[in-house]
This record gives C-alpha cells, sequence and structure tokens, in this order.
C-alpha cells in the first residue's frame, strides 16, 4: 500500500500494515462496515461526530478502509497523473476523474482523495487550514468516494429526507432547497420518526427494497426558524452571515426520534416549497418520478455502478405509490396532510 | 439502428426511461418516443410510421418527420449506433 500511495501522490507516506499512529473507528451504514483512520485530533472528532449514529465495536474486519491525513499547504494536494482519466463529475466544489477502478477527487484549496474500487480503499489528503466545519470534511471529502464504495457493496445512496409512520417509510426527495428538510421537521414534531434529511441509501434485501437512515446533523435556513418554536436556541449560535444555514442534530430536539436505523418505503412524495397557505398533492407519473429520482442521486454518476443504481430506482418506483406535493405555509395543515397520505397507503 | 450497450431502458406504465451508463445522463421519453424506441429494434422505419399513423391518428408525413427527428435525437446523444445487421 505504501508504494501505491507515493506513486499517486507526490508523498511518501507510510500507512503500515498494523497502522500505528492512527486515530481509528468503526461505522457500520446497512451492513457494511467502514474502517476510518486519521492522524489528526481534529479531523478525528469531526468524522466520529458526523457518523456517530454508525459507531461500531472492532470485531469483525472492515470492508471498507478510509484513511485521511492532514497535512499542510501545498504537501501531497496534486495526485500524479490525474490527467490519465477521464472526468467523471464536476461541479463547483470538487472534480472526479476515473482510470479503471481508480479514482481521484480533487477539492481546490482543501484536499484531494484516491480510491481503488477494486479494494474497497481510500486515502484522503486534506489541508487542515483549509478546513472550516465537520461539513466541509464530511461532504467534499468523505461522502463523494465513500458513498461509490458503499454503492459497490449494494447501499446506493439517494438525495432525500426519510421519516416514517407507523413503520410506513415516506421518502422525501428533492435538491438543496425545496424543503424538504422543513418538511421532515414539520413531520417529525408532528409525530413521524426521522430517518435523515439529506442522504438515505437503497438497498435491495430479499426481494424487497430498504431505505438505510442516515440521520446526520440537519441544515436548516434561518428563515425556516419562525415556523419552529423549539428550534428557537438555535439563534444563540447563529455564527453570522456567512453561513445561511445552522445546524443541529434532530435527536437532541425531539427525543427518540431516530428508533430503528432501517424502514421499508411506502411512498414517495417530491416536496416544493411555496407560499400558498394550502398544501396540495398529486399523483405523479411513475416514469417521471424515475427520472426525478436519476436527477437527484446520478448527478455523480459512476459507470461501475449506474446499472444497478437505475435497476433499484425503477425496482423503488415500481412499487411505490408517488406524489408531487406543494407544501404550503400552514405547517399543521401540511402535516395532517401528509398524515393522512401515509396512513391511507395500504 | 440498435440501442447503444451503454443504454439501460426502463419501461414504466407504458413509458421509457434511458439511462445512459456512461456520463449519467437520462431521458424520460413521452408516448411517441416510447413507441418509436420499443419498435426499434425488429421493426422497419416504414413500420414504425405506419404504427404511429395507426395509434395516434396522425398523417403519414408527420409520423415520419417524428420518427426521423426522434432518431436523429437519439443518435446525437449517443443513445443509437449502427446495426451491423442490414436494416430491413
Amino acid at each position: 500500500m505504501t508504494a501505491k500511495i507515493a506513486a499517486i501522490f507526490n508523498t511518501d507516506v507510510d500507512i503500515a500494515a498494523d497502522n500505528q499512529g492512527f486515530l481509528t473507528a468503526d461505522y457500520i451504514v446497512g451492513s457494511v462496515r467502514t474502517r476510518v483512520f486519521v492522524n489528526d485530533e481534529r479531523l478525528h472528532a469531526w468524522v466520529d461526530d458526523l457518523l456517530a449514529f454508525f459507531r461500531a465495536g472492532r470485531h469483525s474486519d472492515p470492508i471498507i478502509s478510509f484513511y485521511i491525513f492532514a497535512v499542510d499547504g501545498e504537501t501531497a494536494l496534486t495526485p500524479r497523473d490525474k490527467h490519465e482519466g477521464r472526468v467523471l463529475y464536476q461541479c463547483s466544489m470538487f472534480t472526479c476523474w476515473e482510470r479503471g477502478s481508480q479514482r481521484w477527487l480533487e477539492v481546490p484549496d482543501k484536499g484531494v482523495v484516491w480510491c481503488d474500487l477494486a479494494v474497497n480503499k481510500a486515502v484522503a489528503f486534506v489541508d487542515v487550514a483549509g478546513l472550516d466545519s465537520a461539513w466541509v470534511v464530511g461532504h467534499y471529502i468523505l461522502y463523494p468516494l465513500w458513498i461509490q464504495m458503499l454503492k459497490n457493496e449494494g447501499l446506493y445512496h439517494l438525495h432525500a429526507a426519510c421519516v416514517s409512520l407507523n413503520g410506513k417509510g415516506l421518502l422525501l426527495p428533492g435538491h438543496a432547497g425545496c424543503g424538504k428538510t422543513t418538511l421532515a421537521i414539520n413531520l417529525v414534531r408532528n409525530g413521524f420518526s426521522f430517518f435523515g434529511d439529506d442522504t438515505v441509501f437503497l438497498r435491495p434485501e430479499n426481494g424487497a427494497i430498504i431505505v438505510d437512515c442516515f440521520p446526520e446533523e440537519v441544515k436548516l435556513r434561518k428563515g425556516s426558524l419562525d415556523l419552529f418554536p423549539e428550534l428557537d436556541f438555535l439563534r444563540a449560535h447563529d455564527p453570522g452571515s456567512l453561513k445561511p444555514k445552522l445546524q443541529f442534530k434532530m435527536q437532541d430536539v425531539f427525543k427518540d426520534c431516530v428508533q430503528v436505523p432501517a424502514v421499508v418505503p411506502d411512498v414517495i412524495v417530491f416536496p416544493k416549497i411555496t407560499r400558498e397557505r394550502a398544501t396540495t398533492i398529486r399523483p405523479k407519473s411513475k416514469a417521471e418520478a424515475l427520472g426525478t429520482l436519476l436527477k437527484y442521486c446520478l448527478f455523480m454518476a459512476d459507470p461501475s455502478s449506474n446499472n444497478k443504481h437505475f435497476n433499484i430506482l425503477g425496482d423503488l418506483v415500481d412499487r411505490v405509490p408517488c406524489f408531487d406535493a406543494d407544501i404550503g405555509t400552514d405547517n399543521l395543515g401540511s402535516a395532517l396532510m401528509i398524515r393522512e397520505l401515509v396512513e391511507g397507503i395500504s | 439502428m440498435i440501442a447503444s450497450d451503454r443504454i439501460v431502458a426502463r419501461e414504466i406504465e407504458g413509458e421509457m426511461v434511458l439511462l445512459n451508463l456512461d456520463n449519467g445522463r437520462y431521458f424520460v421519453l413521452n408516448e411517441t418516443g416510447s413507441v418509436i424506441w420499443k419498435n426499434l429494434a425488429d421493426k422497419s422505419r416504414d413500420q414504425i410510421v405506419r404504427r404511429l399513423t395507426k395509434q395516434f391518428d396522425v398523417t403519414e408525413e408527420t409520423a415520419e418527420a417524428a420518427v426521423t427527428d426522434f432518431i436523429n435525437a437519439l443518435i446525437k446523444e449517443e443513445l443509437l449506433c449502427e446495426s451491423t445487421a442490414a436494416e430491413a
């Protein structure tokens, strides 16, 4: 491994077989165990806080290994030969290259991640000076290629919130700003259980589709605070205008709202916040629903898993009814309407 | 013309959804497009045109234009490639 890392990055980092010197922790999403190795206490604390819900003992070997090295400045942040690969996807924050089973993710001024999907190993070098929050570490450094390795182990991510009522799962897919977090909070304060507000994982099991929850910190726009008096305490933690969103853990505010780690989805609602008072819900064609789901999870398209990802999304919309919902400003009214919808699903 | 082997397709309630496995681009076909797609593999262009005129009550000229435009769009998106066998 040491030789391989040295060949790819402009560095000679020794991640020896016994892994001495690392802070390590194991996390289980679905049935997939990931061991994260970090050489920096603050980074380790951030990662552990992000993944606290998935903490696991170390009684078996990991399926995925993810090394994160804190480095200073430019050292080791440029992977060699990345341009020999082809660009798989890019957004304003990062670019991912592919060459065979290898992937490189470059996050300008923050870090670079390499992984080999064939062996489920990833190595990240991050510039600690360029990082200002656990969220950045999670969403730009850890998640993109970790999610790809999870896909190859049969866990397919979906950009969606997920809640449940009496064991019936409700998926709320949507892009940032569509209102899925606001709706999820509203439903949880009205009796729903919480599974995640931004990312969940779909997993085929014995002919069924299971949603594995991913209850990371909820990020709420400041303007939405007025809707939820119980979140008023967040105003005291407002770091200022640079941060458009405030963060909290749903289970810290709504006790016992995370009860089980997985649920079978029974209905999909595509939410859209409106300025109208009343909420309206209408059926959505399954083909259109599949197209919309693809939009929310295949922006990080990877040929190694696209076919299976497509199939599980197709199976999902085949099995559950799909709806569009224009969510009105009447919180209680919208919660009651969606409760009625979920309760009516047989 | 045949579908590229880098395309997966799924029919849901009569409509086709296509995904390009290489780049993640996806397409939800309308009713007309779905009919054309489903018949491309084993029907000639003329047979598809005749099917459209019967199913959608359109003129042969309109149906021909629809098939041509649709096939050109599919080729542009690399969803179709030349068949090794001669077209019927």
